[in-house]
C-alpha cells in the first residue's frame, strides 16, 4: 500500500496555499506556475447542479495547458480596465489526500471564497464548494495536473474574473 | 396618463435614469409587464426531453413548473400545491412521475392531475379530486420555445412575436432538433432593463477581445418590431483567422470548421434573448429579483444530431466564450452594474449612435447602432403609463 507521510501532506498544503495566494494577489502568472506544464493540465469551475445532472458546460473549462495560458491573457490583456476591481479571499481546508502513484496524489478540499468589490467595500461570501485535485511532482516540486472547483451555488453573484 | 412623478423627456433618444432604480416603478413593471398582457420566454422543450422530465423557473416572483408528462406532452404549471399553495418542487430540474406536496401529502401526476389527498373522507361536501389539478398559466410553444403569460389579455403568441417569428426560428437552428448542453446562471446586481437595453454600438468598443483575435462582426440586416421594439439582427459571421493571440484558437472556431456561420439574434420585449454564437443556440432567460437584481440563465443547445466531437467543441466553446466569465461577455455584466450605480444620478440616459431624428420614433436601425432601442422604450413608456413631455 502506498502511503502518505507528513512531508507529502505539508507539500500538498503548500501547493494549495500557493494557488490561493496567487489568486488573492491577482498574480495570474504565479497562479499558472502552480499548474503542471503538461499539455493536459486543466482547471475547471462548475456548479454542483451541472455536475450532478451530467452537464459539462462550466463557468471555466480550461481543459488543456494552452487554455490555462489563455486565461492569463484574458485577465491581463483582454479584460483589464473593463471590470470593477475586487479582492477575493480563499480559505481552503484539505479533506482527503491519497497517494495514487510514486509521484501523483489525489486530494479534495473544501473552500470558501469571500469577495470585496472595490466600489462598495462590503465583503460577502462569493461561494463555497470543493476542490478535486490531481497533483504531480515535477522537477522536485508539486504541481496541479488538474483542479476541478465545484461550487455549491446554483448561480454565481455578478461575474468573476479570477479563478476560484 | 399618469406620470408618477416621473418626467419622461420629449426626445425619443432619452430615457430617465430613475426607471432603473425606483422601487415604485419596479412594482408597476411587475403588475403591468410581468403579470400583464405580455409573453415571456422561459424555456425550450429540449430542456425536458424525456417523459417525466421537469424544470422549475420563476417568472419574476411567480414560481413555475415545466413538466413533460408521461404522455410526452409539455405543460406549464404554477409550482404551487392546489390545496394550500405550498411550493411543490424545489429542484431546478429532474425526472418525476409524481410530485408530492410534503405539507399534507397531496400527490399530483406529471400531467398535473391530483392523484391522492389523504384523509379525504372529512373534506368539504362534494369535494372531487378532478377539481383540484395543478393550476396553469397561459403557455404556448413556438418552435419548441416555451412562452408563458400570466394574463388572459395577452394577444396570441404569434401576434405578439410579429415579424420576429422567422428570426426567432432561425436563431435556434431553423427547426433542427436541439439538445441541451447546459447552463450558466448568474445574479447580476442591476435592473433587468439595463441588460435588455444593451446595444449594437458597444461590442467593438467594449469587447477588446474581438479586436485582439481579429474577429470582425458581419455586416448584416437589422430590424425593429414597430409595436414592442423586438430587435432582430442577422448576418453572416466569419470565424477569425488564427493570429496567434490565443494559445488555443479552438475557442473561436466553428463547430464544423466552416469559414462562416449564419447569425440570427433576437431580443424580445420585455426580456428575452436568443443569441447564437458559432451556430450554438444560446437562450437567455431573465428573472427580475428586485429593482437592482436580475437572475440570468444562459441556456446552451447543440443539435440532437451533432457528432460527439461537435457536442464537445460546443461545450468547450460556450463555457469559456460566453456567460458571466466568458471572454466576450464578462464585460457586459460589469457594464450593467455600472449603469445601475450611475442611474442613481439625476437626468436622462441618451442614445446617440444611429439617431437620425430625436423627436421621431425610429423605424430602422443598423447592427452597430443603439438608436433602435427607442422603440422598446416607447412601448415600455406607454405600458407603464408615463406621459411624455412636449417637445
Amino acid at each position: 500500500m502506498i502511503t502518505l507521510d507528513s512531508a507529502d501532506l505539508l507539500a500538498l498544503d503548500r501547493l494549495s496555499a500557493a494557488c490561493s495566494d496567487a489568486i488573492d494577489r491577482r498574480d495570474m502568472k504565479a497562479w499558472l506556475a502552480t499548474y503542471s506544464t503538461r499539455p493536459e493540465a486543466s482547471y475547471i469551475c462548475n456548479t454542483r447542479e451541472s455536475v450532478e445532472s451530467g452537464r459539462d458546460v462550466a463557468f471555466v473549462l480550461d481543459d488543456c495547458r494552452a487554455r490555462l495560458e489563455d486565461r492569463v491573457t484574458f485577465v491581463e490583456k483582454v479584460w483589464a480596465g473593463s471590470f470593477q476591481k475586487y479582492q477575493s479571499r480563499h480559505i481552503a481546508q484539505r479533506i482527503t489526500a491519497h497517494r495514487t502513484g510514486e509521484d501523483t496524489f489525489a486530494t479534495t478540499s473544501n473552500f470558501a471564497v469571500f469577495f470585496t468589490p472595490e466600489e462598495t467595500g462590503l465583503t460577502t461570501l462569493f461561494g463555497t464548494g470543493v476542490y478535486e485535485d490531481v497533483v504531480v511532482r515535477e522537477a522536485g516540486s508539486l504541481r496541479l495536473l488538474s483542479r476541478r472547483a465545484i461550487l455549491d451555488s446554483t448561480l454565481i453573484s455578478r461575474y468573476f474574473v479570477y479563478p476560484i | 396618463m399618469l406620470n408618477h412623478g416621473l418626467n419622461w423627456p420629449a426626445n425619443y433618444n432619452a430615457v430617465p435614469k430613475e426607471v432603473f432604480v425606483r422601487e415604485d416603478v419596479y412594482a408597476l413593471e411587475l403588475e403591468r409587464i410581468f403579470r400583464g398582457p405580455e409573453w415571456h420566454l422561459l424555456g425550450h422543450e429540449s430542456e425536458i426531453p424525456e417523459p417525466g422530465d421537469f424544470k422549475t423557473i420563476d417568472l419574476a416572483d411567480v414560481p413555475l413548473l415545466f413538466s413533460r408528462g408521461s404522455d410526452g406532452v409539455v405543460r406549464v404549471f404554477y409550482n404551487s400545491c392546489s390545496h394550500r399553495g405550498t411550493q411543490l418542487e424545489t429542484a431546478p430540474s429532474g425526472n418525476a412521475s409524481r410530485f408530492q406536496c410534503p405539507y399534507h401529502r397531496w400527490v399530483f401526476g406529471n400531467r398535473g392531475e391530483l392523484i391522492g389527498c389523504p384523509q379525504h373522507e372529512g373534506f368539504t361536501p362534494g369535494f372531487r379530486r378532478e377539481d383540484y389539478p395543478l393550476a396553469q398559466p397561459r403557455f404556448e410553444l413556438f418552435g419548441g420555445l416555451i412562452f408563458v403569460s400570466l394574463s388572459a389579455d395577452a394577444p396570441a403568441l404569434e401576434a405578439f412575436l410579429g415579424d420576429a417569428r422567422q428570426h426567432l426560428l432561425e436563431s435556434i437552428g431553423g427547426g433542427r432538433p436541439l439538445q441541451l448542453l447546459g447552463y450558466q446562471k448568474a445574479r447580476y446586481d442591476c435592473n433587468w432593463k439595463a441588460i435588455i437595453d444593451n446595444d449594437g454600438y458597444h461590442p467593438a468598443l467594449l469587447h477588446v477581445a474581438l479586436r485582439m483575435i481579429g474577429w470582425a462582426g458581419g455586416k448584416g440586416e437589422f430590424g425593429i418590431d414597430p409595436v414592442r421594439g423586438h430587435r432582430l439582427a442577422s448576418s453572416e459571421i466569419g470565424a477569425p483567422q488564427n493570429n496567434g493571440f490565443l494559445a488555443d484558437p479552438s475557442l473561436v472556431t466553428t463547430p464544423g470548421g466552416e469559414a462562416a456561420v449564419r447569425f440570427s439574434g433576437v431580443t424580445l420585449f420585455p426580456a428575452c434573448t436568443s443569441a447564437p454564437h458559432f451556430g450554438t443556440t444560446n437562450l437567455r432567460f431573465y428573472i427580475p429579483r428586485g429593482v437592482d437584481r436580475t437572475d440570468v440563465h444562459f441556456a446552451y443547445f447543440g443539435f440532437a444530431d451533432d457528432p460527439p466531437e461537435v457536442r464537445q467543441h460546443r461545450t468547450r466553446q460556450v463555457s469559456n466564450l460566453l456567460g458571466p466569465g466568458g471572454l466576450i461577455s464578462l464585460e457586459d455584466a460589469a457594464m450593467f452594474h455600472r449603469v445601475q450605480i450611475g442611474s442613481h444620478t439625476p437626468g436622462n440616459a441618451t442614445f446617440q449612435k444611429g439617431v437620425r431624428d430625436p423627436i421621431a420614433l425610429p423605424t430602422e436601425s443598423a447592427q452597430n447602432e443603439e438608436g433602435g432601442n427607442a422603440v422598446f422604450w416607447e412601448y415600455y413608456r406607454k405600458v407603464l403609463g408615463f406621459g411624455r413631455s412636449r417637445a
